[in-house]
Formats: structure tokens, sequence, C-alpha cells
């Protein structure tokens, strides 16, 4: 093998040597390598170009960004009558990004306060149900009411005023783009011209790549011995940013010179403006990159840019050449230099006086005021998790939807704010744990969610995801199962608070006690839902049925099995505060339950609706037992276990403390007019708290309520409920004035039958009646 | 269907001290505000606002948007009987019979001092009962019809 190579390549030799002795052969070959190179060069340049043609081609003619969606607030709306304190006010116009300007008239995001006076112009806002334009209100708040809402021009009564909704976030893809999509005739003269000027002078003369900028850009560089001027078109540096890598080489280069002619051939230079104008980075916003002037306009000045002053359109323009090095919100002083350069070359093109330049030079760089993005991390899970049985990742992360949410961004402050500030007072150690939810009554809205004592964790979301022991939580669902049979329990049955044991399937004795480890003998249903007692409970539960019990549960809004074991009867059954808050609800609702949501209405990118999700209601409980809970329930924050309440708040409120085994989960659950709040406390690790359900979650509870809610909860009654004066040690018909006597709702027919010794009709009772004794 | 809408579609006659724009749009009779309901009205200009632009969003059935309005309406003012009533009406219009019953059932826990607009639920809920095939509901509908004096 090794002998026959070395006589080829011998031969071979000769063939060479022989081919130098024929002088005519070796005129024309040098020349066919050449041609052939040449050829093939041409025909895979063809095709690169081809390939990068269709590369600009699919791009453009195909969806050229993923869209983040939207997440906003609840339109926060004013109306006469409306209850709204200052300082919640204030913080609903903080999360809209609204700018407190007493310098002149105010613009759209504007504000003037004065005192219980409001001086506010709106923005206007594209809704599902049709567009709100911007209005200039002036609304006095007295008493905790709006008292006036007027027009601020014409000072005429206005009914109602919807504002812009807050943003909260977006569901970003991947890369963490954002922008707001603007068209070419939207964008203003002014910052088309000041872009031209500073970034590329000869645009609309230029095929894409402009050789005299280019040749300028060199001698510029050689001279100060290193990169001091780019020659890049505003076509080039589209075509960097949509296709090629920042990668500063000869070859990327070359790509991007080629790729900005082919794309000038294909597209008009508006187009290619617009793109540009849409495009182009503009700073960074923790995870969230700001892309395009739309949504740095309004990220940056809180305003669309419309409404930009120069200096502010200077100031965007000055960022392209360094967006985080020239960010205004970090580097102030930096970007008003930057600003300023961009000023003084337009102020040399003659546009300006030197007068209007010194003005607006003067001026320091003012950016609006910027809530932090990352919060509510409770909420927003909830919401993501709401839509997930609609739309699947890939549509919320690129279509550019826009979600409508039943935030309630005060709501979530002042809950944030109790859950900081009380769980360290509570003695715990700093891993005791909260999580709670707030939804209204009558519709189920959830208007916020916190999910970890550090509000603003994103972490596990116990408002959502934790199952534990409900403790008490349970009882107004065991009672209202009792309560049904009217026939049989009405809230003045005695019930035997007395020892008791039960032998369970696995032969075990159970036996339940009562929180004071005491015996109360025959008390009213009344009292012992109002004080708690576990035996009574137990008592009832056992006689309606368990299966009874979580027939109830589950009409009252819950939709997890429940282990049909005695030890339900005292609480024993895992659920969230999600979970709770959904059958208080129902309560709440004077048994009208609503499923919760988070998501109202979610609209495409041109703000079409895709989705509304309803107003959803389902009565499976009787409205008449659950007026009898529910004015029991009143007691509970009147004398009961939860009588502190009384003394914390204004109004009258209505719920139910929860402690489970060893004082591990501290529950509340309750309502008012227009609140329904769920409260737990506990440790991850399930050890005790130490805490009862009114030492614990009870005071987040108070604190909450005490700055959110002003309406107190009134019963309502139904036709078929009446009202009796009972004895309260014998549950007989007893009357107004009578010792130990009681007023209690009944359904009617199922009143006591049997009189106490004072009653309406003894003498002594219509004596002391009459006397008021 | 034919029957509650030949049974409630009346068109309402103007009264000089009612609310001009909610009787001209107002469809059935019952939705006539009663004195408290008028009282409400009067008082909190945005529902008056809003009850305006449901009814007249439902004068031409523009039913997505008019539900839209009633629904900000029951946020601001959550017992507004006549509103859950109008809600319940449109449901059933869109066919959705049991969310009808359930909406005219919530209309009726607050209509206590209306006892045309608790009638005119009973229709909804009794139709509501008819599409479902639900003889439960049509008898309860009927007894309660009876009861409240119509037909």
């Amino acid at each position: 093998m090794g002998t026959k190579s070395r006589h080829k390549t011998r031969s071979n030799n000769r063939k060479t040597v022989a081919g130098k002795a024929r002088p005519k052969q070796t005129a024309t070959r040098p020349r066919r390598p050449y041609i052939k190179a040449l050829l093939v060069f041409l025909v895979v340049g063809l095709v690169y170009l081809a390939y990068l043609d269709v590369k600009i081609i699919s791009k453009f003619e195909g969806r050229i960004w993923q869209l983040p969606a939207r997440v906003y607030a609840r339109p926060l709306e004013l109306y006469e009558g409306m209850s709204l304190k200052p300082e919640q006010l204030l913080v609903e116009l903080e999360t809209l990004n609204y700018s407190d300007d007493s310098s002149g008239t105010l613009q759209p995001g504007q504000f003037h306060r004065s005192y219980s006076r409001f001086d506010i112009v709106t923005r206007g806002f594209e809704y599902w149900d049709g567009e709100e334009h911007s209005q200039a209100i002036r609304l006095e708040i007295a008493g905790g009411k709006i008292a006036r809402l007027d027009d601020l021009i014409t000072a005429e009564p206005i009914p109602l005023v919807r504002f812009d909704p807050a943003y909260l976030t977006g569901i970003f893809p991947r890369h963490g783009e954002d922008r707001e999509l603007v068209r070419l005739e939207e964008v203003p003269a002014e910052l088309i011209a000041m872009l031209v000027l500073i970034e590329d002078r000869r645009f609309f003369q230029h095929i894409g790549v402009d050789l005299k900028s280019i040749a300028r850009a060199f001698v510029a560089n050689i001279k100060a011995g290193r990169t001091v001027q780019g020659g890049s078109t505003i076509t080039q540096q589209l075509v960097k940013n949509l296709f090629l890598t920042p990668n500063q080489n000869l070859w990327r280069k070359a790509n991007e010179a080629v790729m900005a002619v082919l794309l000038e051939l294909h597209y008009s230079k508006q187009k290619i403006l617009e793109t540009y104008l849409n495009e182009i980075y503009l700073g960074q916003d923790q995870e969230r990159a700001i892309h395009g002037f739309g949504l740095a306009s309004l990220y940056y000045f809180g305003k669309p840019l419309q409404q930009l002053s120069l200096p502010e359109t200077a100031l965007l323009v000055g960022m392209l050449k360094g967006a985080s090095y020239y960010n205004p919100v970090r580097n102030p002083e930096r970007a008003k230099q930057r600003r300023d350069v961009v000023l003084a070359t337009v102020h040399e093109q003659g546009v300006l006086s030197d007068e209007q330049f010194r003005n607006l030079t003067d001026a320091a760089v003012e950016t609006t005021h910027h809530v932090k993005r990352e919060r509510y991390p409770a909420y927003l899970d909830l919401v993501k998790r709401q839509l997930q049985s609609t739309y699947d990742a890939e549509d919320l992360n690129s279509e550019g939807l826009r979600i409508f949410t039943t935030f309630d961004p005060y709501v979530q402050h002042q809950l944030e704010n109790a859950i900081v500030k009380v769980t360290p007072q509570l003695g715990g150690s700093d891993t005791l744990q909260a999580a709670a939810i707030v939804v209204s009554p009558n519709n189920g809205e959830v208007l916020a969610v916190v999910g970890d004592r550090q509000p603003d964790y994103p972490g596990f979301n116990r408002a959502l995801d934790i199952r534990r022991h409900i403790g008490s939580l349970i009882k107004p669902a065991i009672y209202l199962s009792a309560l049904k049979q009217s026939s049989k329990y009405t809230l003045a049955t005695i019930i035997d608070d007395s020892r008791l044991r039960i032998l369970g399937d696995d032969k075990k004795i159970w036996q339940p006690e009562n929180y004071d480890l005491e015996y109360h003998g025959e008390v009213l249903v009344y009292e012992a839902l109002l004080k708690s007692y576990n035996i009574p409970a137990v008592r009832i539960g056992l006689d309606v049925g368990l299966g009874e019990i979580e027939k109830t549960i589950r009409q009252l809004g819950n939709q997890s099995p429940l282990p049909p074991h005695p030890s339900m009867t005292l609480g024993a059954v895992d659920m969230s505060p999600f979970d709770v808050a959904s059958i208080y609800q129902t309560f709440a609702a004077n048994g009208f339950h609503s499923p919760l949501r988070s998501v109202i209405a979610v609209l495409d990118k041109e703000g079409q609706a895709l989705k509304r999700y309803p107003l959803d209601v389902a009565r499976e409980v009787d409205p008449d037992v659950v007026a009898l809970i529910n004015h029991t329930m009143l007691g509970i924050a009147q004398q009961g276990t939860a009588r502190q309440l009384a003394n914390d708040l204004d109004i009258k409120v209505a719920g139910k403390t929860g402690t489970s085994d060893d004082l591990r989960d501290s529950w509340f659950a309750g309502f008012s007019g227009d609140a329904v709040a769920v409260v737990w406390m506990g440790y991850d690790d399930n050890s005790s708290t130490g805490l009862t359900g009114s030492s614990g979650a009870m005071r987040i509870w108070s604190k909450l309520m005490s700055s959110i809610s002003s309406k107190s909860f009134e019963v309502l009654m139904p036709a078929n409920v009446s009202m009796t004066w009972v004895d309260q040690e014998s549950g007989f018909l007893s009357g107004k004035g009578c010792e130990n006597a009681i007023e209690l709702p009944f359904i009617k027919g199922s009143e006591p039958v049997l009189k106490a010794e004072c009653s309406e009709d003894t003498p002594s009772g219509w004596f002391r009646n009459l006397f008021g004794g | 269907m034919a029957v509650l809408l030949a049974s409630c579609a009346v068109i309402d006659q103007k009264q000089p001290d009612e609310p001009q724009q909610i009787i001209e749009t107002s469809t059935h009779s019952a939705w006539r505000l009663s004195d408290s309901e008028r009282r409400s009205v009067s008082s909190n200009r945005a529902v008056a606002q809003l009850l305006t632009q449901a009814d007249n969003l439902i004068a031409v059935e523009n039913f997505a948007q008019a539900t839209d309005k009633l629904e900000r309406l029951v946020r601001i003012e959550p017992q507004f009987a006549q509103a859950w009533s109008r809600l319940a009406w449109m449901a059933l219009k869109n066919g959705d019979a049991e969310r009808s019953r359930q909406l005219a059932q919530r209309s009726n826990s607050y209509s206590r001092d209306n006892n045309q607009l608790t009638l005119l639920n009973w229709h909804f809920i009794k139709n509501a009962g008819e599409l479902l095939h639900n003889n439960d509901i049509i008898q309860q509908a009927e007894k309660m019809i009876t009861n409240l004096g119509g037909r």
C-alpha cells in the first residue's frame, strides 16, 4: 500500500513537470480556477443575498414583535356620595402615576390637591365598553365621602368619572421586552425631526447606508484614536436590532449594510421609521425592557407621545446614544447633559431662539414617580391561574392582550400594611407567616391578595396554596346545615354542652373539649355559635350528618372534597384562605354565591373584547337560613369570640374566629357591607403559633377593615323571617322587657311555642315592656 | 319565551314625575321605578346615568354593553333590584336560563317594596324553568305569580 502511493506521487510530479514544457497550456490554465471561484462566489453571494432578503421579508410581513399581555387594575370610578378618604385617593393617584402639579394648567395625568379639594385631569382610555375621554374634574371630600364632583372648567356637576386603569405589570416573553406600539401618524413631527437631526440627517436621502456619513465617522475616529462617532443610519440601526447581534466585527457590519439596502428596496422610509420608533431600546425597568418611544414616553413621563414637551422629547432622543447610561431615573444629571446637547443641536438649526434655548436647558429633568412594578405577586399569581383556563402561555406573552382585573390598589395597600405592621407585634418568631384575601361581597371580585408576611416576596402563595385546618371557621356551615331543618333546629333550640365521647371507626375514643376546657350545660344554639363552643357543634354536626355538612359547604362555594370524619365538625378540614373566602362571600351576599374572580375582561391588542367574565350568581342555600347565621355572626363580633371588633371598628361587621389544634393556625373570616376578608396566620412547619383566631389573625383583620370599610353589614331579612324575643336560658317565648330576653330571627312557623315565665303575654312582661324595665 | 315577552313587554307610558330618559327606554312596565327606587336614583346621579345608558343599550339590543353598564351599577349600588332584573332579562334573551333564574332571584331578594318587579322576575324564573325543562321551577314560579296576583 505504501509503495503504490509513493509511485503515484512520483507520476503526478512528472505530469507537472511535463506541463511546464508546454507553454500554451500554462497560459490558459490559471484563469479557469479564478473564474470558477468567482462564479462560485457570485452564486454563493446571490444565495446569501436571497437568504437575507427572505429573512427581512418574512420578519416584516409577519409579526415583528412578541407583545406581552398588559395587566391592569380595576378602573377607579368616582361619584358624589362615594366613600373616599383623601389618603385613599392619593394612593390611587400614585398607583396611576398621576403627578401632583401646582405650577400651572393641569395636563392629563396631573392633579393638584388643596386640603380636601382635588383638581384632576384624567387620562382618556379605550375600554371594552367604549372610550372614556380625558376629563378635568374638581372634587371635594367631606366626612369620608365625595361631597361634590364637578367639571373643573364649567363647574357643572358630573355624575360619574371613570379613570384610566392602573398598569400593574406585563406577562412578558422570556426576553422581557415590552412596548406600546405607535403608528407613525401618532408621532409628533418634532420628535421625528429631532430624531433625524441627531441620528441620521440624510435619512430621507440615502439608500440604507450613507457613505458620506461612514467616511466622516471614519475620519473622526482615526483622529480621536478611538470610536467617537458612528456612521450607522437609522435603517442600519434597525437592521442591527432586529436581525443581528451587537458584536462589532466586519462581517456583522457588512451584513448590516447589505440588509439595510435590501430593507430600503422593499419598504418605504415611513415604514422603516415607524418600525424603528417602536423597536429601539430605551431603558430597563427591572426585568422589563422598555422598547420604543411610545412606551418610553409613558414610562418616563407618564403621558403619551403627543403630550411630550420639547425637552422631554430631546431627552428620549438623547437616550438613543446609551439608554442605560443616560437613564433619567437613575442618572438625572447625566441625562440632563445629554438632553441639553440635543437641544443645543436643535438650537444650532435656528429652530429655537437663544432665550428659548436657555429656558429649556435651565429646567431640571423630571420623570414620573415610579411605583415598584414587581409588586402584588400573590394577586398576579391568581390572575395568571384564572387566565390559564382560557389562554396558553404563548398567547399571554406574545399577543399583546390587555387584561382587566378586579385589583383594588387601595385595598391591597391597606392589606399589605396591616400584615407588615401587625405580624411582628404578635410575639412570634420572624418565620410566623400570614396570608389574606379580600373580596367584594356582592360579586365575588377579588380586591387584594397577600401570600407572605413580606407581601412583595414572590414565593409560596399561601393565600391560594396552603391547606390548613380551618378550626371553628367551619361552625357557621354546621349550624346552617342544622337550621335548614327548621322544624328541628332554631337558634333557640337547647343543646347539651357536656362531656361527649365518640367511638371512631378506628375503635379509638375521641373526646372533644371546649377551648376553655369547661362544660356549659344546656345552651341555646345561638349562644353555642356565638361563643364557639365545640361540644354542641360536634353534637349537632353528627346529628345532621357529615354528608349533609359537606353538601352545605359545597353549596356555599367550596369545590374541594372534605373527609367525612367526626373531627370535621371542629374544622379538621384543610382549606386555603381563598377557599374560605369563597364560602364566606356567600354568607356576606345573603346566600348568593359568586365564584371568586380576578379578571373582568380580556381585549386583544386592537382593543377588541376577546372575552368578558360576566358576573355570575348562584343561590344554592336558602337565604332564610343564611339570615339566621348572619344574625349570629353579627353577634359574634358584638358579644362573642370577636367582641373586640365592636371596640375597634366604627361599623358593624360579622365574622368568625378559627383556631386549630395546639394553636397551629389562627384564622379570622368576616365581612362588612362592602368587603369580605379572610386572614390566616401560622408557621410553615405547622408548629404552634401561641395565637388564637382572635389574638392573631383577627388583629390584622381589624386593622385592615378599619381602613378599607365604611359600610356596616346588615342582615337582609327575608319576608319569611321574623324577629322574636326568647328567653336566653330556656329558649321559650319571652318579651322585650323580660330579664334574659334576647331577640332572635326565626323562619316563620318555627318560633318557640312554649312561653317563659315572663313573656309579651304575661303581666310582668307587658308591664316591663311598657316602662322599659 | 314568547309567552313571557307577550305578558311583560308592555311599553311604558310616560310619567311626568319620573326621570324621562328612564321611562322612554324601559322595556317592561315593571321596570318603572318604585318610589323608593326613584329616591335612590335621584340621590345618586351615577346610578341614574348608568341605568339610563343601560336602558338605551337594551333598547337597541346591545346586551353586552348594557350588561357592562349594569355590572358597574351594582358595584355602586348592590341592592338595586332593577339592575338585577334587567341582567336577568338579558341572560334570558341570550338563552342562559340558569343564570337568568339566579339573577331574577337576586333581584327579588331586594325588591320587597316593588310588587310589580317581583312579579316580573317570577315570570323570568318561570320562563327559565321552561327552557330548562324543570317542572319544579315552573310550578314554584306559577304559584308565586298567582300569589302576587299575576297571570
